[in-house]
């Protein structure tokens, strides 16, 4: 696989995150019924294919360039508790909102093939956190730069 | 990561200097910064030596949000309807345009209206052709990130590409 030599330590800090959102959204969904919330277990399982996903690409390409991925912890602390469904949503759009900002950083931190996949990962991530009850922003993933929409 | 001016009023930019503007309009306080042109005395013009290729880009985005801008207003006045669907699309390029045309150089934003389509009669194609134009955008702003020479302004650009995105989205799941 061909990978974009720069931006090695930028990938790292992106695998940190998506492996507390790995963590994050596989707590989640198993916090939620599937057949009580169909609708909000299914958001958090694509949410947790789909974070997994990112992680595994970005172990590959940490790994196809030459460096040993950043592990994931043993265990993260939840943003927020999870006792109901409103506090699952609060969490899980928290914790999206938050990689939607880490694939900001990538976009500002890489180039070229690395860093279209970066944009395409803030585009997704951006579009997921409406499915959380997410408000629109005006310029989503630039660390606060605009102000909700 | 990039820490060069990202958007610079527009004198400043017309000079090939950069000072932070974005923070004036975005009311956030950022200095994100744009590579400044070549030379102080370079043409502002579109593909002129001396411009920058960020400053290029914000040129030629400044014309497509002008256009999709305009597209949508029309679209509003003539199908009232469809007010509730294209008022948020309208606000957040109207948003983006103002950021990017404080960066724009001067002789780049020629006076009176930007050319646009035709607005169908029919309410149902009218707002199909406001979602194609807004999806275009965003794939202008997408293209512009990848193509940014300054990371912090590719950024700034993919998280309009990704605004638009999210109001795409609602706008789709309402009709």
């Amino acid at each position: 696989m061909k990978t974009d030599t720069t931006g090695i330590d930028s990938l790292q800090a992106t695998l940190a995150g998506e492996h507390a959102a790995v963590y994050v959204f596989g707590v989640l969904a198993a916090q939620t019924s599937q057949s009580a919330q169909p609708k909000l277990w299914g958001a958090l399982d694509e949410a947790y294919l789909w974070h997994r996903a990112a992680r595994d690409e970005l172990v590959a390409r940490i790994t196809a360039a030459g460096r040993a991925p950043v592990a994931a912890s043993v265990s993260y602390r939840l943003p927020n508790a999870v006792a109901n469904a409103g506090q699952v949503t609060a969490a899980a759009l928290l914790t999206e909102h938050r990689l939607t900002d880490v694939y900001g950083t990538l976009v500002a931190e890489t180039a070229g093939g690395l860093r279209r996949w970066a944009i395409r990962s803030l585009d997704e991530s951006a579009v997921r956190q409406l499915r959380f009850r997410g408000r629109p922003e005006i310029f989503p993933g630039t660390g606060g730069l605009g102000s909700q929409g | 990561m990039d820490s060069r001016p990202l958007l610079s009023r527009r004198t400043t930019l017309a000079a090939g200097l950069g000072t932070a503007g974005l923070a004036a309009a975005t009311g956030a306080g950022c200095s994100a910064r744009l590579p400044g042109s070549a030379s102080p005395a370079a043409s502002t013009k579109p593909g002129s030596e001396g411009v920058s290729p960020d400053v290029q880009i914000v040129v030629g985005l400044v014309g497509a949000m002008r256009r999709s801008v305009t597209l949508l207003e029309d679209t509003r006045a003539q199908h009232p309807k469809l007010a509730a669907q294209v008022t948020p699309l309208l606000a957040v390029q109207r948003r983006h345009l103002a950021v990017l045309r404080q960066a724009a150089p001067a002789d780049s934003l020629s006076a009176g209206r930007s050319s646009t389509p035709t607005v169908p009669a029919r309410a149902a194609r009218a707002m199909d052709q406001v979602l194609r134009t807004t999806e275009a955008l965003r794939t202008t702003c997408y293209s512009s990130a990848a193509a940014a020479e300054s990371g912090t302004f590719a950024r700034l650009l993919a998280g309009m590409g990704a605004g638009l995105s999210q109001r795409l989205a609602l706008a789709k799941a309402s009709r």
